[in-house]
């Protein structure tokens, strides 16, 4: 189920250079395994991110610890607004029925 | 065709210098980037303001649509096609390429890739070979197809371009997906190589699928576990009772203990969602409910018609609260002081 593939792969799928791959993972923004790009694996799950990161830094011409941190942000709004939504539904329960 | 006012859609005036022109993308970017936004459907507007700016950001392409907009935007480009606007329903990955507008003004090929695709490779690469772009599609499930062993159907349609970049008629695919153990609400799902199809040789995209657990009328979810709230009368909470629970799995039989509290959580274990070796846990979230007066019935009354209530058990339940309430010193309110 979790793949794993190659930086090469990545790099492939998601249009970012190698040498963007690198400094991508330098700020912390997807950890691989392994010590040097020749060997990292990524977890396919990191497509998804790094395709954001990819369009973030085309579109809004931003940096690597601005969209690091555009991510850890909306990551986070989306998870309290989830918790919210979550929330509200079970108050509702309680409060009517 | 329909014409674009990238000025409106920049929301700037026609003498705007370049300075203005990118303060106003830079605004509108931030506010309808799909990876940014909390609204839905902003892809497309984001892609029309990036059409937009790639147009008036540059000189020699904001002179030549400047001349254009002058004659009422009558006059097209020789040899331009275009004409074919068939918009599909997709997701924020399916955007690709500027409007045929834009390749009716400019000509195909003509876009720097910035809009480029949610997914897709820009108008340079197009030509030969090109990757096909990524799809998201949300997956409904209600909570009872995680349990289930059969495939989920899904029908989704694929955006589809030529070699030249031109949009062709989107391609409906159906897929049979066997829901995994353990999935989450908005986990996604990579299918490699079912996404859109590629441009001349180029590989086929991806296919996202995003899990939406669909709410349920019962059942709430928090993590892998289930949230169930369970109504009692006064009585059943402070007595003690039996209720045949409602669960994914079945009715099964809850014993309530005496002297339960409202809130009170009981776990029923194995009785939430499925996980890869085991379930989750099913909680009864339990909820002290006051009779409604005049729907109140004698016990003996049970099966009698509900709405001959009879004023009497009203009167008699009152004396019996009264007694609780002259012979109980009980203070909920103690903490108070």
């Amino acid at each position: 189920m979790s793949l794993i593939i190659t930086c090469y792969e990545v790099s492939h799928e998601t249009g970012l250079s190698i040498d963007m791959l690198v400094e991508i993972v330098e700020h912390g923004i997807v950890e691989p395994e392994g010590d040097n790009p020749e060997q990292w694996l990524f977890p396919a799950s990191c497509l998804c991110t790094l395709q954001r990161v990819s369009r973030l830094q085309r579109d809004l011409d931003l940096d690597w610890q601005a969209i690091a941190l555009i991510l850890e942000l909306t990551d986070q709004r989306d998870q309290l607004r989830e918790e919210n939504a979550a929330l509200l539904r079970r108050l509702e329960r309680f409060d009517e029925l | 065709m329909e014409f674009k006012d990238y000025y409106k859609i920049l929301g700037v005036a026609a003498d705007a210098d370049l300075k203005a022109i990118k303060t106003a993308y830079r605004k509108l970017a931030r506010k309808y980037h799909p990876d940014v936004s909390v609204e839905k459907d902003t892809a497309e507007r984001f892609k029309e303001v990036a059409e937009a700016y790639e147009v008036l950001g540059d000189g020699k392409k904001r002179a030549e649509y400047d001349e254009f907009r002058k004659y009422g935007g009558t006059q097209r480009r020789a040899g331009a096609d275009g004409g074919y606007s068939t918009r599909g329903g997709g997701s924020n990955y399916s955007e690709q390429d500027f409007s045929d507008f834009f390749s009716s003004v400019f000509g195909e090929g003509a876009g720097r890739g910035r809009a480029g695709g949610f997914g897709g490779g820009g108008f340079e690469q197009r030509s030969r070979e090109t990757r096909g772009s990524d799809l998201e599609v949300d997956m409904p499930i209600f909570l009872e197809d995680t349990l289930s062993e059969e495939s989920k159907q899904i029908a989704y349609k694929l955006p589809h371009y030529d070699a030249h970049g031109r949009r062709l008629e989107d391609i409906s695919k159906s897929l049979k997906i066997k829901i995994p153990k353990g999935v989450s609400d908005g986990e996604r799902i990579r299918l490699k190589g079912q996404g859109s199809p590629g441009i001349g040789d180029g590989p086929a995209g991806d296919l996202y699928l995003r899990i939406r657990l669909v709410p349920h009328p019962l059942f709430d979810v928090e993590a892998h576990n289930l949230l169930i709230t369970v109504p009692l009368a006064p009585w059943e909470a402070a007595l003690g009772c039996k209720i045949n629970l409602p669960t994914l799995h079945g009715r099964i039989q809850l014993t309530v203990p005496a002297n339960s509290q409202s809130g009170q959580r009981l776990r029923i274990k194995g009785k939430g969602l499925p996980l890869k070796e085991n379930h989750g846990d099913l909680y009864a979230v339990l909820k002290i409910v006051m009779p409604d007066s005049a729907s109140v019935k004698s016990a003996d009354a049970k099966n009698a018609d509900a709405k001959s209530a009879d004023p009497k058990n009203a009167e008699k339940l009152k004396e019996l609260w009264q007694q609780l309430a002259d012979t109980h010193s009980f203070n909920p309110r103690k903490d108070w002081s």
